[in-house]
């Protein structure tokens, strides 16, 4: 019990700041990701015997911290979805920046799409290390890939063809 | 903006999260976990760590198992909790009385005792003394069940007022006016019994009032029989 605890505290306290970042760029609120993150390490801790490999920790809490924060954007879907849908109801001359318009559009997509978007374009995964956060097929990751960065797309051409049409 | 892909916009994008830190009081909370889970009780400890799908399935079986349960007690009519219903003859739901107005306890004038018994799923009364049946109608909301084998009579609110073999004293009613769900002419409309008296409506109101003794006189004076 002590090794298990010694164990827990130090893998956790080393990954903390990588969770505590990967939470907060998945989540909207730093709030939120303070507590999807404390529920990953009460997950971790309950389901330790389930980590055969210590030096598999970072991608067995990644993968913790991911399917919390799912289940918390789930929940969360409905306001989400407002977000988009009030950018797009925005006249052109009233959009921000495209950065505003490209973090809305990203707050909009559905929690699988935004996770593989946060997975791939802020942490800098490759399509083989983000299934094994997800825990999907290497196929799944690249079909929600390019659906996602479509959707994306399409938005952010529009932000950028109103905003020239705005100049 | 504009001279840049939409991949490098989604990597500037997140940059701002590149230098977060977790706050301190995530690590008091995280360093927390290990005292707060392991105050749980074993039960709910084994819950969490199950995979869900183990959750899920144990749900699951004890529904079936609840239901299971039901249906064995109530489905198959065997005794329960619940117990099983047994059919009584009833007043008809009376209507309301007009405002300001409210029931007060009949003069009471048999002196009837009555013994519970059952009679298959019915629960039936005889003279206590003749031991004739007597076709009872009781106030409205009254029930029967059977508990345990043995038939119990409840009042409106639940109560019981009676048992399988009780012998119900200073029965009050009266004959030939029963309206209730299957009462039949010369039927005998309970309205208390054992000091207790009940509305139309099967809530208790009070000890009837026992009727004034007979006064005799003599040319004397008064004096009782």
């Amino acid at each position: 019990m002590a090794d298990r605890r010694e164990a827990f505290d130090r893998l956790t306290q080393a990954r903390l700041d990588r969770a505590y970042r990967l939470a907060a760029t998945i989540l909207t609120g730093d709030a939120e990701a303070e507590d999807a993150v404390h529920d990953a390490a009460v997950q971790a801790w309950t389901r330790w015997a389930t980590l055969r490999d210590e030096s598999r920790f970072d991608a067995w809490f990644d993968r913790i911290v991911v399917n919390v924060c799912r289940d918390r954007l789930r929940r969360s879907a409905t306001a989400a979805r407002k977000a988009i849908v009030s950018w797009i109801d925005l006249a052109p001359g009233e959009v921000g920046g495209e950065d505003d318009a490209l973090r809305q559009v990203v707050a909009g997509l559905s929690p699988d799409h935004r996770i593989v978007i946060v997975l791939r374009f802020a942490e800098d995964l490759d399509i083989a290390e983000i299934a094994r956060r997800t825990g999907q097929r290497e196929g799944t990751v690249k079909s929600r890939l390019h659906y996602a960065l479509r959707e994306v797309r399409a938005a952010y051409d529009a932000a950028r063809r109103s905003r020239g049409a705005d100049r | 903006m504009t001279n840049r892909t939409l991949e490098e916009d989604l990597a500037g994008l997140f940059s701002d999260k590149a230098d977060l830190k977790a706050p301190a009081t995530l690590r008091m909370r995280v360093a927390g976990v290990p005292d707060e889970i392991v105050h749980l009780g074993l039960v709910p400890r084994l819950a969490l760590a199950a995979p869900r799908i183990t959750r899920i399935a144990a749900v699951v079986v004890v529904l079936l198992l609840a239901a299971g349960s039901a249906w064995l007690r109530f489905g198959t009519g065997s005794p329960g909790a619940q117990g099983q219903a047994l059919s009584i003859v009833n007043d008809a739901a009376p209507t309301p009385l007009p405002s300001g107005l409210s029931y007060s306890c009949p003069l009471t004038l048999t002196n009837m005792s009555l013994r519970v018994e059952v009679a298959g799923t019915r629960l039936v009364v005889v003279d206590a003394t003749t031991l004739s049946p007597v076709d009872a109608v009781w106030p409205y909301g009254f029930s029967a069940r059977l508990i345990d084998g043995k038939a119990e009579l409840l009042a409106s609110d639940g109560t019981v007022v009676a048992r399988e073999g009780d012998v119900l004293t200073s029965v009050n009613g009266h004959e030939g006016s029963a309206g209730g769900a299957g009462g039949s002419a010369g039927a005998f409309d309970v309205t208390g019994f054992n000091g207790d008296c009940y509305t139309p409506s099967g809530v208790k109101v009070g000890s009837p009032r026992q009727p004034i003794p007979p006064v005799f006189s003599t040319g004397l004076g008064s004096q009782e029989p």
